[in-house]
């Protein structure tokens, strides 16, 4: 429970740290709404010349990324330093974490909110809803994907890559 | 030149000296490349051909590996600039007796080259393995001189938009579109020779198409003619691109206020 408090305190401080550049979290979050749109175009090129793979067509794509997007705005919002956890710990920067009686991962991982997140977040459930397959039990199960996927895959696979590059690091400094 | 040379031997040292870090990154082209298989494989069978559009799934996926070759590998100097626009450290180098640009341009060069042989190594060894051969090896003699025009043209991009720092506070918006422009219009996921004829005459009409497609595609079905038409393209956009970069910096150069002592 008092980890949860800890928790909310830090995404309250990370949000109120966000909001004090207004207009660059905005520009963040539209940039990155307008970055996804353009990169599902390649999806759109790619079913419009092969219209249908094995069952597989453009309304799942939406979905499909729609869930990925989502998972990693999710991950990006509420513990962005996950994807820079490598580079905290090569440059020492973990000693500021380790010095403060808090879980150090957690605490190091959740104190960063990455702004362009927000524009992940938003984006996988506008491409959601344009589907073509929204339904309202439909948009909990998709939240519940979204769940499952930051967890599991964002997060932990994300922090093993991370761990994997600090090891590679250290082999080729020792080697 | 000597100074040029020798600064992208003292990075290519460096980075021989911390190999780690360089094959870790380049490993990532193995998962893309087992994706692109599956995907292809499955488009194609499909599709009940081997071929389409001019390409079977061995030429799809070699042409992946070149293309894939040459966006793990390009010089990514937009940050480089931009942070040392914004930190000052510019300042540091204007007062060498090196051109700035020619500075980073050496220095990013030499890790784009050690990254290009590591990727090529690991992304040509895995589609070996999964589609057999390149199609021809006369592809490795035209591709070498357009991976640098590419290489050359990637950076003149990135020096651009790492040259904005001086007039906006971030850049990563910039980044993000020309990142998604060259997937796009380059035929980066996708072969143009996939793509409607319309989206195709219009990204065969512009820079990265030069930069990704021709080489790619080249490699897979080397000709005389497609190799000097793309090259010809390629020095057509680099003289173009040059002369914007000198430009932007020399008037980039004028604002800059450099304080302390």
């Amino acid at each position: 429970m008092s980890h949860l408090k800890f928790l909310l305190a830090v995404w309250k401080a990370n949000l109120q740290s966000a909001m004090e550049y207004r207009a660059s979290f905005l520009a963040q979050m539209f940039g990155m709404i307008a970055n996804n749109t353009i990169y599902f175009l390649i999806w759109v090129i790619f079913f419009d010349r092969f219209n249908d793979v094995r069952g597989w067509g453009l309304g799942d794509m939406y979905v499909t990324f729609g869930v990925s997007a989502s998972a990693f705005g999710l991950v990006s919002i509420l513990f962005g330093n996950t994807f820079s956890l490598g580079e905290i710990i090569t440059r020492g920067r973990l000693d500021y974490y380790l010095s403060l009686p808090r879980p150090v991962l957690l605490h190091a991982v959740s104190s960063r909110m990455i702004s362009s997140g927000a524009g992940d977040f938003v984006y996988g459930f506008l491409s959601y809803a344009v589907s073509g397959s929204f339904s309202w039990d439909g948009l909990l199960r998709f939240g519940l994907a979204v769940l499952l996927a930051a967890g599991v895959l964002v997060f932990r696979a994300w922090l093993s890559m991370e761990l994997l590059w600090v090891w590679l690091e250290q082999w080729s400094f020792c080697g | 030149m000597k100074k040029y040379w020798a600064i992208f031997k003292l990075q290519l040292a460096n980075g021989l000296a911390y190999p780690g870090e360089f094959i870790g990154r380049s490993l990532m082209i193995l998962p893309f490349m087992w994706i692109f298989y599956q995907l292809w494989r499955v488009t194609f069978e499909a599709s009940a051909s081997t071929e389409i559009n001019g390409l079977t799934l061995q030429h799809t996926l070699w042409y992946l590996v070149i293309a894939e070759v040459i966006e793990l590998s390009r010089p990514r100097v937009a940050n480089t600039i931009s942070d040392a626009v914004k930190d000052g450290s510019i300042a540091h180098i204007l007062s060498k007796p090196y051109s700035f640009l020619g500075y980073h341009y050496s220095s990013s060069m030499a890790d784009t080259v050690f990254r290009a042989l590591l990727n090529l190594v690991l992304g040509g060894g895995m589609a070996w393995l999964l589609v057999g051969p390149p199609p021809s090896l006369w592809g490795f003699v035209v591709v070498l001189p357009l991976l640098l025009g590419a290489w050359a043209l990637n950076y003149c991009i990135a020096a651009l938009i790492g040259l904005l720092a001086f007039w906006v506070e971030d850049i990563s918006a910039f980044q993000w579109i020309y990142q998604k422009l060259a997937f796009i219009l380059g035929g980066l996921l996708i072969p143009l020779n996939f793509y409607p004829t319309w989206l195709r005459t219009i990204a065969e009409a512009l820079p990265f198409s030069a930069m990704t497609y021709a080489p790619a595609s080249l490699f897979v079905s080397p000709t005389l003619n497609g190799f000097l038409t793309a090259a010809g393209l390629q020095l057509l956009w680099l003289l173009l691109f040059v002369g914007g970069l000198g430009l932007i910096y020399r008037r980039s150069v004028t604002v800059l206020t450099v304080n302390g002592g």
